[in-house]
């Protein structure tokens, strides 16, 4: 608790409260635009706070972070496109509601459900992260390796459609993750002899490439077909009561942060599985179950407060034990770690103003969420009238600036080019990105724990086993591994027999 | 659902790559080399289920997604932007940013020159304010600004 009040003054500084603000509207805006994610905004503009002190550069990636999950219902409701992949759920009970004319209350409802999750998840990281991190000083390097193989492993396998595709798109992260100097023994790794490599891959870099550059390249594709939707201000009229609305809206907002949260610490699972989930219960729970799809406020409710209540949630494993719970906390982890902010006990004890100062920013953006989307919904609007011609050479401009931004260099550009090239491919052939991404950041910490781990065993592979958390974090780890067979077998012998 | 063919293609490309890595990875000292060794036999395992199980499923699916939705406008699109990253270390960002925006816009279909024009001159003030005045980052320097 004092560690949250000590941070409290610093958090509210001027230059902090604008960034918030600043980061807000932008995922707002980000989110808005379909085929633009968080994760993406997120990574263009991390470049951009390398100047800024930590606390201020992370202030405007949680504003990021929160606009852009409530961003993506706008264009959800009233178009039924979501904004973002967590937005899919949105889609249905926010369109029919649009289509029955109450597009106002919808916005209504999913601004304030955002809101709402975003808080409980913000207060959810700052109640469990700091014991967590307590758990963490019992891991030694073994237990570090199997905490980074649970994570790749969960990623891959909840991810996208194929345990395979899943694991492959890890491989490739693993592999990027040790082009350069090796850690421990100082040998150059795939570098070709090439100065530019000899540092390995930025993560930015990647980042950027994998995810600004093929949506960029699919919006080109798709600039052929039409021209932007139009939504007249007559749609936005508001027309509901905020004391009504937590009147009628306090059970659901219950269930969908629960289960926010709950996923959010679960490495792989992301914003989407949380709505689809928190959904699908509300309308198992709901007395007449026919309404949900049909345009009934509950349904909107539990899908925007849920992938809301996923945010801060998927931090908590990123902060304490360097595992993100998703894509964008992976990003988040990156900025981290450029700042030279390590996460685990560390973090919170030695910068303990900063990793309390996000919490309490989280928390804060999520406020933000709610008044910038209520009365700034009407203008947040216009953004989907942005030809799509013309937001493909911005993405691709905005993305050249970031790369060059880190080390100003050329070979970075080209390096974001290549990447984005990979990724339109891994994208076609439905191989998810994220685990590539994620794999990036753990796999030097897999690495190095592993060879350390070895070196304390004398060799012997036996001392990855040897701690009681390790053979939890195996069984785990086999566990989630195993799940989609399991899933199969179960589903198999549930069939009625013919 | 991409068509078998293309996903063969892809696991014979990755088994191909690894194959080629780890010629390298048996030049390196074993200490070094450990971790991507792991991940190489890994990533071959794993290219060759994907290549058996492609094999494995009979049917082709009904309507197998084209790779490219509009190829015209994905050729225009990667064609421009290498010439565009050339001319940004050539030319400097703003001069290769404008005309990347205004040619590429124009050829995706954005017709109405007010638009284009607006739009791109918006966005370069935006960038130069936010880039180069607040945060201070620096961008490939503009051809007319250097010195003689």
């Amino acid at each position: 608790m004092e560690h949250l009040l000590s941070a409290l003054p610093l958090v509210l500084q001027w230059h902090n409260i604008l960034a918030m603000v600043i980061g807000t509207i932008g995922g707002i805006a980000i989110g808005a635009l379909p085929g633009l994610t968080a994760t993406m905004g997120v990574a263009i503009l991390l470049p951009l706070t390398f100047t800024l002190e930590p606390l201020t550069a992370l202030a405007m990636v949680s504003g990021i972070y929160n606009g852009a999950m409530f961003g993506g219902a706008i264009p959800a409701i009233l178009l039924r496109i979501p904004g973002t992949p967590s937005a899919i759920a949105t889609t249905f009970d926010g369109y029919p509601m649009m289509q029955k004319g109450e597009a106002g209350k919808a916005l209504e409802i999913a601004v304030t459900s955002s809101a709402v999750g975003g808080m409980v998840s913000a207060l959810a990281l700052m109640l469990f992260a700091p014991p967590l991190v307590l758990v963490a000083l019992a891991f030694g390097p073994a237990e570090y390796f199997w905490v980074a193989v649970f994570g790749l492993v969960s990623i891959a396998v909840l991810l996208g459609d194929s345990v395979i595709k899943g694991l492959l798109s890890v491989c490739l992260g693993l592999f990027l993750g040790t082009v350069g100097v090796d850690q421990i023994t100082g040998v150059e790794r795939f570098t070709f002899d090439s100065m530019h490599l000899v540092g390995g891959f930025e993560i930015v870099v990647l980042l950027t490439g994998l995810y600004a550059i093929p949506p960029a390249l699919i919006m080109a594709e798709e600039a052929a077909r039409g021209a932007a939707p139009q939504v007249t201000k007559a749609l936005l009229q508001r027309s509901t009561q905020l004391s009504s609305l937590c009147r009628t809206l306090w059970r659901t907002w219950t269930r969908a942060s629960i289960i926010g949260v709950v996923i959010g610490i679960i490495p792989g699972a992301g914003g989407n599985v949380a709505s689809f989930l928190s959904w699908n219960e509300e309308k198992r729970t709901a007395k007449d179950p026919t309404r949900f799809g049909e345009g009934a406020p509950e349904g909107l409710a539990a899908s925007e407060c849920a992938n809301n209540a996923d945010n801060a949630a998927a931090l908590i494993p990123a902060l304490t034990l360097g595992v993100p719970g998703n894509a964008v906390a992976a990003v988040i982890l990156g900025a981290l770690l450029i700042h030279g902010l390590r996460p685990g006990p560390e973090l919170f004890t030695q910068s303990a103003d900063v990793a309390y100062g996000f919490m309490l920013e989280l928390f804060i953006t999520s406020v933000m969420v709610f008044f910038l989307g209520r009365y700034g919904a009407p203008l947040f609007v216009h953004v989907l009238r942005a030809p799509k011609p013309l937001l493909v050479p911005m993405i691709i401009s905005l993305a050249v600036v970031g790369a060059y931004s880190l080390r100003n260099s050329i070979f970075d550009i080209w390096a974001v080019f290549g990447f984005g090239l990979l990724g339109y491919a891994m994208e076609r052939l439905r191989i998810p990105l994220a685990p590539a991404v994620i794999a990036l950041i753990l796999g030097p910490m897999a690495e190095s724990e592993l060879r350390r781990a070895l070196i304390i065993g004398q060799g012997d592979v036996a001392a990855l086993f040897s701690g009681p958390i390790s053979i939890i974090l195996v069984v785990l780890s086999t566990a989630v591994f195993a799940s989609p067979v399991i899933r199969r077998v179960v589903a198999k012998r549930r069939q009625p027999k013919t | 659902m991409p068509s078998r063919w293309r996903e063969r293609t892809a696991a014979s490309v990755v088994i191909a790559l690894t194959a080629l890595a780890f010629l390298h990875v048996r030049q390196l000292p074993s200490d070094a080399a450990m971790f991507p060794t792991l991940t190489l036999a890994l990533a071959g395992a794993l290219a060759g289920m994907w290549l058996v199980a492609t094999f494995l499923v009979r049917d082709e699916p009904a309507e197998a997604e084209p790779f490219f939705k509009t190829p015209r406008n994905f050729a225009i699109a990667v064609g421009l932007t290498p010439a565009y990253l050339y001319l940004v270390s050539e030319i400097g960002f703003f001069t290769a940013s404008s005309a990347y925006m205004l040619l590429l816009a124009f050829l995706l279909g954005l017709r109405r020159l007010p638009a284009l024009l607006l739009g791109t001159a918006g966005f370069m003030a935006s960038v130069y304010l936010v880039f180069v005045v607040l945060f201070a980052r620096p961008l490939p320097p503009e051809f007319f600004l250097s010195a003689p």
